[in-house]
């Protein structure tokens, strides 16, 4: 990061005006300090480490190639305006996909590395829980990936699903619901709520 | 959000590191399309593109218009000329007729 020292002071919606003036060092900053953030993003939507580079790299390349599509004008946010096209990269690409052979996250990861104890136990934990939240309907997955996991408010979250404050509070009702009906059903979570014994919490 | 126990749940939810060089891949992506972008421009395709370019019209509706109103005025002009012509073309026609020295057709 050396490399970009006298840009370091430079906020992103700054950077992304140099962008669109070419500016491939300040394309390069962005990158640096955003990368793994939306690589998290796209990974909570599609539990895939490779897709979800595949997806970020896009995202990025889609800015490079069009940074017009940024209107520094209405005064949004870098973040929650990418949050917007990483999304929608995702969301591309995971229909893309559902023509191809469904992976089970479950078998994917447990055929990883059939390791020991404890190591076992916290994969297949890992798993459950990613099935339970891949097993949400799309826009649901994606309200509760942008408030809880990245910490959006629910009015950023619904400006970048382009939908109503209101309407993304019921998603969020609804993928609460999802989860915990897919949890109890897998064992992580008793009917009254209360989280499941040693096997993954010891 | 979510009431405490899913919420402890989600919170357990993990994602893999990326592989360490993702960062230096799309930055190296976006420089190798802006070199091909560079060459493409002086290639024969790009002078093609270019020269192709240069008929585009910027704005369809008022280049449209503008030849409407050439061609009308073209258009009355050209008739005014054709009259005249046509007026000269009898005249002198008839002059040639008349002074001849073959005589004449009239």
């Amino acid at each position: 990061m050396a490399e970009f020292k006298n840009l370091h002071g430079i906020s992103d919606e700054s950077l992304m005006e140099r962008v669109q003036n070419g500016d491939h060092e300040a394309f390069s900053m962005l990158v640096h300090r955003n990368a793994k953030m939306f690589y998290a993003a796209a990974y909570r939507m599609c539990s895939s480490a490779d897709d979800a580079e595949d997806i970020v790299q896009d995202a990025f390349m889609k800015l490079w190639n069009n940074p017009g599509r940024w209107d520094a004008g209405r005064g949004a946010k870098f973040s929650t305006w990418f949050y917007r096209v990483v999304t929608n990269q995702a969301i591309d690409f995971m229909r893309r996909k559902k023509g191809a052979k469904e992976i089970d996250t479950f078998d994917r990861i447990m055929d990883e590395s059939p390791g020991q104890g404890d190591i076992l136990e916290e994969k297949e934990r890992d798993a459950m829980l990613e099935k339970a939240v891949q097993s949400l309907p799309e826009r649901q997955k994606t309200a509760l990936n942008l408030c809880f996991y990245e910490g959006l408010s629910n009015k950023e979250a619904a400006d970048i699903m382009g939908v109503g404050v209101k309407a993304l509070e019921s998603l969020l009702m609804r993928a609460k619901a999802g989860l915990r009906t897919e949890l109890e059903r897998c064992g992580m979570l008793s009917r009254d709520g209360e989280k499941r014994g040693q096997k993954y919490y010891g | 959000m979510v009431d405490d126990n899913l919420e402890q749940l989600l919170k357990a939810r993990r994602v893999p590191e990326p592989r360490s060089n993702l960062e230096q891949r799309i930055i190296d992506m976006a420089a190798r399309g802006a070199q091909e972008e560079a060459r493409e421009r002086i290639s024969l395709r790009g002078l093609w593109t270019s020269f192709w370019d240069g008929f585009l019209l910027p704005s369809p509706a008022l280049s449209m218009a503008l030849v409407l109103g050439i061609g009308i005025l073209v258009g009355i002009e050209t008739t005014d000329l054709t009259v005249n012509t046509n007026q000269v073309d009898i005249v002198s026609y008839l002059d040639v007729g008349s002074s001849a020295d073959y005589g004449g057709w009239l």
